[in-house]
């Protein structure tokens, strides 16, 4: 089923590529990247395992930084596309914003303080529960419109940004703030190390000898507008939703369906949604998080219904920043769609020959005006989608 | 399009099934149990149980599944058997999981791995557990659900934020049906702050906190059994909520709202108990009183005895509101 193309006005990322959109393009084309121990938490691990943490940042007391780095991906992303808090006020504004902890009632030092028989202060909790990422949009920027905080594990930033759209389509939204956030955090460091899916060096997602993600952390937004309001603010669509697909494995609680079945209905789906056929696609932005399962298949995926179009991770420069990366890979999609090229995929260096594919070792020139997204996650979620590039600058 | 409720499943405090909550509806109330909070406290608590779901699932199948979960899969069940289609194979259905609070228990007991092991003790299981979508996973995996799949916490506001993408997916032809639901457990942590906050869910008016699960298999096909009701309104937004009229009949989660203002409300809290579920009870206990023949609290009918053609759910939190609109298929 072939639906309307969603206009994208407004970009905004940070990462620990870079405080930008633009910042993170950059540092991407230059093959820079720098993951490290962690810096703003210490463990007892005998290996000190990488992260890609965003430097220089400071959340505000009250909200978590997870939902801070959504500000100022959002504020970035606002400006991009010249709306102001008066133009917001005016319109239904909705957000839907993907997450993996900006919603997870877990403050370690609370639960610790608590386990122990203690009468530990509210304040860790009061700030989770002022911090739901949607909501502190909605809050912060005064917004009138739908409200969505989705919690699809590392899919929920695609799934966002296409239900998003689906806002718009369905007319209950002039304008939709879509995107994702998410913050490093000991838990989920553990949790991600516990598992055995954790590198001890900088991740090589579709290398031969990947041994597991890193994690980063940061945010995304896209700004999302309907066809009636950019017409009537005679504004620029630097992009489009052209489709969007999701689907369920139904197969593992944490480890996707071999056969990547899953994965190929959420692409016919985008595909589909979006009237797009293979050859018009000019590159595919992966999920490539560098671990054994998810690499394989999504690698064989590609091949068997994208053969020959070239397809990158962006987790070599960013890490995995779970919840918010289906988002920012949004952003860099639009953003290499622009420039008609895309970076190198960081860290990949030998083909692995089980795999059938394999990314772009180079800064690569692009053709087409498509490409998609596609994110994986823990609980057997897939979902892809298809962007178009708009007017060019 | 016209999108039908075709079955309910519910698991909370007042027992598990449509009879159980048909039963308490008509009494008005549940009495509370009591949940013993780590700090000695003891509160009254509505508390669920869902081990009838050995009826549908095998019990070595529930190794992996925690509390949440095993709420969950078995409010699923109950909404698909009660539509009688439990026996169809599943792979198209949509699943929509909202939580306010997500898994509390498992993320309990992944701290308890970290405080007591260390580091390196961490448990994986606890980890994976600890997501907030692992209850829309394990059911899509017991049902073998392979549609859209989506979880959403939004505290207080989650029902009806996860209700209006249910209701879209349905519109715009992603799904046919779409098993829709709401859990949240009363896990120590939650009791917790229950018992150190009290306001944890801003309780207005009586009722204790309570746990469980309410699912509704949403339908945009002809089904073979007469649905419960048809779903006409499921919005969501900040701000004051829109006008409710003209229904017959407002349930009310949440503070007061302009918009419920001189129209019949009843809060349902007494029955299962205040949770971020609870506007999914409401929708669940609308359905239910809206089939033909079922009986409702005190001031259900009105003075001549007839039931209301139609229920609002209303849901106030923060800034923010829901609202959802079942009309009886009545004739």
């Amino acid at each position: 089923m072939t639906r309307g193309a969603v206009p994208i006005t407004g970009l905004g990322c940070v990462s620990a590529a870079g405080p930008t959109l633009d910042a993170c393009m950059a540092s991407m084309f230059r093959g820079h990247r720098a993951p490290a121990p962690p810096r703003r938490f210490s463990t007892s691990h005998s290996v000190r395992y990488p992260v890609f943490e965003v430097p220089d940042f400071q959340a505000p007391a009250a909200i978590l930084r997870t939902a801070a780095l959504l500000l100022q991906a959002a504020g970035e992303a606002l400006a991009d596309a010249g709306l102001d808090r008066e133009l917001l006020a005016s319109l239904r504004v909705g957000a839907c914003i993907g997450t993996t902890v900006g919603s997870a009632m877990n403050d370690e030092a609370f639960c610790r303080a608590f386990r122990t028989g203690a009468d530990p202060s509210m304040g860790p909790m009061d700030r989770i529960l002022a911090s739901n990422p949607a909501a502190v949009l909605a809050r912060e920027l005064g917004l009138t419109g739908p409200c969505q905080t989705i919690v699809n594990a590392c899919s929920s930033g695609t799934d966002a940004v296409g239900l998003g759209a689906s806002w718009i389509e369905a007319g209950l939204c002039d304008l939709v703030l879509a995107g994702g956030a998410d913050e490093l955090g000991r838990i989920t460091y553990n949790g991600f190390i516990s598992m055995r899916i954790y590198a001890p060096g900088p991740c090589r997602p579709f290398d031969r000898d990947r041994e597991g993600l890193n994690l980063g952390e940061g945010a995304a937004v896209l700004v999302l507008e309907s066809p009636g309001l950019l017409e009537r603010r005679r504004a620029r669509a630097r992009a489009f939703v052209l489709g969007y697909g999701s689907s369920c494995d139904a197969y593992h609680p944490t480890a996707p369906s071999p056969d990547g079945a899953g994965l190929e209905r959420a692409l016919q789906e985008a595909m589909a949604a979006g009237g797009i056929d293979p050859s018009q696609v000019a590159f595919v932005n992966a999920h490539g998080t560098s671990t054994a399962d998810n690499d394989r298949v999504e690698a064989q995926v590609l091949a068997r219904k994208l053969p020959g179009v070239p397809f990158l991770s962006t987790k070599g420069f960013t890490g995995h920043t779970l919840g918010a990366a289906g988002a920012m890979e949004a952003a860099f999609t639009v953003a290499c769609l622009e420039q008609g090229r895309i970076p190198a995929s960081a860290g990949f260096a030998t083909q692995d020959p089980d795999l059938g594919a394999a990314p772009v070792r180079e800064n690569t020139k692009t053709r087409g005006t498509v490409a998609l997204s596609q994110s994986l996650a823990f609980g057997g979620n897939n979902a892809v989608l298809a962007l178009g590039l708009g007017a060019r600058p | 399009m016209r999108i039908a409720v075709q079955g309910v499943g519910v698991v909370g405090g007042f027992g598990c099934g449509v009879q159980d909550l048909a039963q308490a509806l008509a009494r008005g109330s549940t009495p509370a149990g009591v949940l013993q909070v780590p700090t000695g406290r003891e509160i009254p608590a509505l508390r669920a149980d869902p081990s009838p779901l050995d009826r549908f699932v095998p019990r070595r199948n529930q190794r992996r599944l925690d509390f949440l979960s095993r709420m969950t899969a078995l409010g699923a069940h109950l909404a698909l058997e009660d539509a009688g289609v439990l026996a169809e194979d599943h792979g198209a259905l949509a699943v929509v999981v909202a939580s306010g609070y997500g898994a509390t228990g498992a993320t309990m007991a992944l701290i308890d791995s970290i405080i007591e092991g260390g580091d390196a003790c961490t448990s994986p299981i606890h980890f994976a557990g600890s997501l907030h979508n692992t209850p829309a996973a394990h059911l899509s995996i017991l049902l073998g659900a392979k549609g859209p799949n989506l979880s959403v916490s939004q505290f207080q506001l989650s029902v009806p934020s996860a209700l209006m993408a249910a209701r879209l997916w349905l519109e715009q032809g992603r799904a046919e049906r779409v098993l829709f639901g709401a859990v949240d457990e009363l896990s120590e942590l939650i009791g917790h702050l229950w018992a150190r906050q009290g306001e944890l869910e801003r309780p207005w008016g009586p009722g204790p906190p309570g746990e469980g699960a309410a699912f509704l298999l949403l339908s945009s096909r002809e089904e073979a059994r007469e649905p419960y009701g048809i779903l006409e309104q499921a919005v969501t937004g900040q701000g004051p909520a829109p006008g409710l009229a003209p229904a017959g009949l407002v349930f009310l989660s949440g503070g007061e709202d302009p918009a419920a203002s001189g129209l019949p409300t009843h809060r349902l809290a007494p029955v299962y108990g205040h949770m971020p579920p609870a506007p999914a009870f409401d929708l669940a206990a609308a359905a239910i009183l809206l089939r033909q023949g079922a009986d409702g609290p005190p001031g259900f009918r009105d003075a001549q005895g007839a039931a209301p053609e139609s229920i609002a759910c209303l849901t106030r939190a923060d800034e923010g509101f829901g609202l959802a609109r079942l009309r009886s298929c009545r004739r």
